[in-house]
């Protein structure tokens, strides 16, 4: 068999943490929203009551989205995930305006939602969250500390509130997540509000 | 055991993803697990001796070695998902999927990768919402031509090219409503099967058979919403035209397909006479020499189009203004040199807005019942062509691009526009020219065809030229032979 070797663009970036969080299912979490490309995926959905994910929001054709939504009803939080394949890319200035602008515009539209399905989860914490691929893992905690600093200057929100997901490769080429919340990088997913 | 390999090449994990687990109603999932953290590796259990192994690899271009024949075929755009066997280094299929119903110029945008598919015979199904939201909160129904074409490449192509459904008026953009999802996966699983020798084409054809009698029903249901007829109804009416289609695509015995000649638009003599009685020209947005002797064609009924509704959208003077300047710079008098550029900002017409008019006719073509007819038109319109000779007196196909940005006409809609129109008006389903193929790009210099040795330049928008058409014409009345690269 062809053995084929990869470059970890944005798509493989976020893909590796939707396979986390379908993988991790005793930690709560589940996917609200995603940004592939095209496909039946353009709709903000969340589970009902019998664990069925149903639309509660679907996006305008040109309309802006965010790369990834996550939902822990244990937790009872939101995670808004701007990513791109490097940091750099996220703290260019326009983007990471962009970046604000799309947190927040989904932020009021998860706030102000009056679809049933969702109506539970109205009070929930929202986090803002950024996801990238870094070539180094000991800059793990360096990269976070640049995003947090970029994302102070555009947002009012508060930077310790700030999630950021940082995609790592091991000597074997596996991909795994690092999850830095508040300096501290944690390989799985846990926060609690 | 034996195990079987394939790969789901897509554009997005997900979509790989998801065609797996819609596989799994018709296979039984062994296993999932994720390489390297993250490459789905589906593992199904067919039956006491045969295993089927599917690993997906979403963004195709991450990837190294991308596969040659993948590679081939998203030069003409990347569908959703490619089904690939990689011991034999061959594609099974390509799916294309679209979430929201395109509509206007984005119908045809498509038809450049249906096209794309079929040109290598590789199986191509594109399922599509029937009914959709547009921007301006309508539902809006799905163009017919896609549709057609699909049909038309089948029979010509002799390979599986299926357009079908999901959602309803009451449920546009819906997937769950209809039949289009669970027919697109019962295809797909057959055509694994047939791959690991557990079914055969004869489990095919009737899965094709239902998909071919979806795409007529529509036509039939839909057709008149966009066009002014479609010709050969019996053949669609007929209710073994969809299994007479089926039998085409499965069987590498050659058959007549005689009884398949449908889709084929005549000269005037074979309109119906309610059409023929009403054939009159459309008029014109922005005047244009070639296209008023269209025109007066038309008006002796010796030509006729299927609708008269293009859109003018209107662009910002400073805009036109800059490409007309790019385009002028693109005009060279050394290869055809008693033609001059004669493109000024006046030509065009402005708009109640204010911007201008760059569109022509009201219509993207004309269907011309002779080419001695256009031949004449393109003589009057531009005299310095009084050389030319179309050897072929066949009936004419002229299609019309009005793009003034230099570049355009060699991306989209452009290139899915000519896909669809000219596999549609200038063959019969069996392959065969039935009319000469001409397009006219008056906004647009010759010079754009050509590298500085006056080859042909190679890029996506100009092999499909060379392949759909006949003859170019541009600015300044330069006419390209495109199958040999002659400058009139």
């Amino acid at each position: 068999m062809i053995k084929y070797t990869f470059n970890v663009n944005e798509e493989i970036a976020r893909w590796v943490t939707e396979v986390y969080i379908k993988n991790q299912q005793k930690l709560g979490w589940w996917v609200a929203f995603t940004n592939p490309i095209a496909g039946p995926w353009k709709k903000i959905t969340a589970l009902n009551g019998e664990g069925v994910p149903v639309e509660i929001y679907r996006f305008e054709r040109e309309g802006e989205r965010p790369d990834l939504i996550l939902v822990n009803d244990m937790y009872k939080l939101v995670i808004i995930v701007e990513a791109k394949d490097y940091y750099q890319k996220l703290i260019a200035p326009d983007q990471m305006k962009k970046s604000v602008r799309v947190i927040e515009g989904i932020s009021s539209i998860l706030v102000n939602s009056s679809n049933e399905h969702w109506a539970v989860r109205v009070g929930y914490k929202i986090l803002p969250a950024f996801l990238w691929f870094t070539e180094d893992t000991n800059s793990i905690l360096n990269e976070d500390k640049i995003v947090k600093e970029a994302f102070e200057k555009c947002s009012k929100l508060d930077p310790n509130e700030l999630i950021n997901i940082i995609i790592s490769k091991d000597a074997s080429g596996n991909l795994h997540n690092n999850f830095v919340y508040r300096g501290k990088s944690n390989k799985d997913l846990l926060l609690e509000n | 055991m034996k195990i079987f390999h394939l790969e789901f090449w897509a554009d997005s994990f997900h979509e790989g993803n998801w065609a797996c687990e819609e596989l799994s109603k018709f296979f039984t999932l062994k296993k999932l697990h994720y390489e390297q953290g993250f490459i789905p590796v589906f593992l199904f259990e067919i039956d006491k001796e045969k295993e089927l192994e599917i690993t997906v690899l979403g963004s195709y271009k991450n990837w190294s070695p991308l596969p040659q024949p993948i590679a081939e075929l998203l030069e003409w755009g990347k569908p959703d998902l490619v089904v690939f066997d990689p011991a034999e280094q061959k594609i099974l299929l390509a799916v294309e999927e679209t979430a929201a119903v395109p509509t206007g110029n984005q119908a045809l945008q498509r038809c450049e990768r249906i096209y794309g598919s079929l040109r290598l015979e590789i199986p191509f199904w594109y399922l599509l919402g029937e009914f959709g939201v547009h921007i301006d909160g309508g539902v809006r129904r799905d163009s017919i031509w896609p549709t057609v074409l699909g049909i038309k490449l089948s029979c010509i192509k002799k390979t599986p090219c299926i357009v079908l459904h999901y959602s309803d008026q009451s449920h546009p953009e819906d997937y769950s409503v209809g039949e289009g999802v669970h027919s697109l996966y019962a295809a797909l699983a057959t055509k694994i099967g047939i791959f690991m020798g557990t079914k055969t084409t004869t489990d095919l054809q009737p899965i094709l058979e239902e998909q071919y009698g979806h795409m007529i029903d529509f036509i039939k249901s839909q057709g008149a919403n966009v066009v002014n007829f479609i010709p050969n109804q019996e053949v669609l009416y007929n209710i073994n035209t969809p299994k007479e289609i089926s039998k085409l695509v499965t069987s590498s015995d050659p058959i007549s397909n005689k009884s398949l000649d449908f889709f084929n638009w005549g000269t005037t003599v074979d309109l119906p006479p309610d059409i023929y009685k009403n054939i009159t020209p459309g008029g014109l947005i922005k005047q244009d020499l070639f296209i008023n002797e269209l025109e007066k064609i038309v008006a002796g009924k010796h030509a006729y189009t299927l609708s008269g509704n293009a859109g003018s959208r209107p662009q910002h003077k400073e805009s036109v203004e800059i490409w007309l300047s790019e385009q002028k710079a693109l005009f060279s008098t050394n290869i055809s040199p008693d033609a001059y550029f004669s493109l000024k900002i006046a030509d065009f017409p402005k708009s109640i807005s204010g911007r201008l008019h760059v569109t022509t006719a009201k219509n993207v073509f004309y269907l011309v019942d002779s080419s001695a007819e256009v031949e004449k038109s393109l003589k009057r319109a531009f005299p310095r062509l009084k050389k030319l000779t179309m050897k072929e007196n066949l009936p004419s196909f002229v299609y019309i691009s009005n793009s003034i940005k230099p570049g355009r006409i060699f991306g989209d809609p452009y290139t899915g526009q000519l896909s669809a129109f000219a596999n549609i008006f200038t063959k019969n389903v069996a392959g065969k020219k039935t009319r000469t193929s001409i397009a006219y790009y008056p906004h647009q210099v010759h010079t754009q065809l050509f590298d500085n040795k006056l080859n042909f330049r190679k890029n996506k928008g100009i092999i499909l030229m060379r392949e759909l058409l006949d003859f170019a014409v541009f600015q300044g009345g330069v006419l390209v032979d495109m199958k040999n690269g002659k400058i009139i």
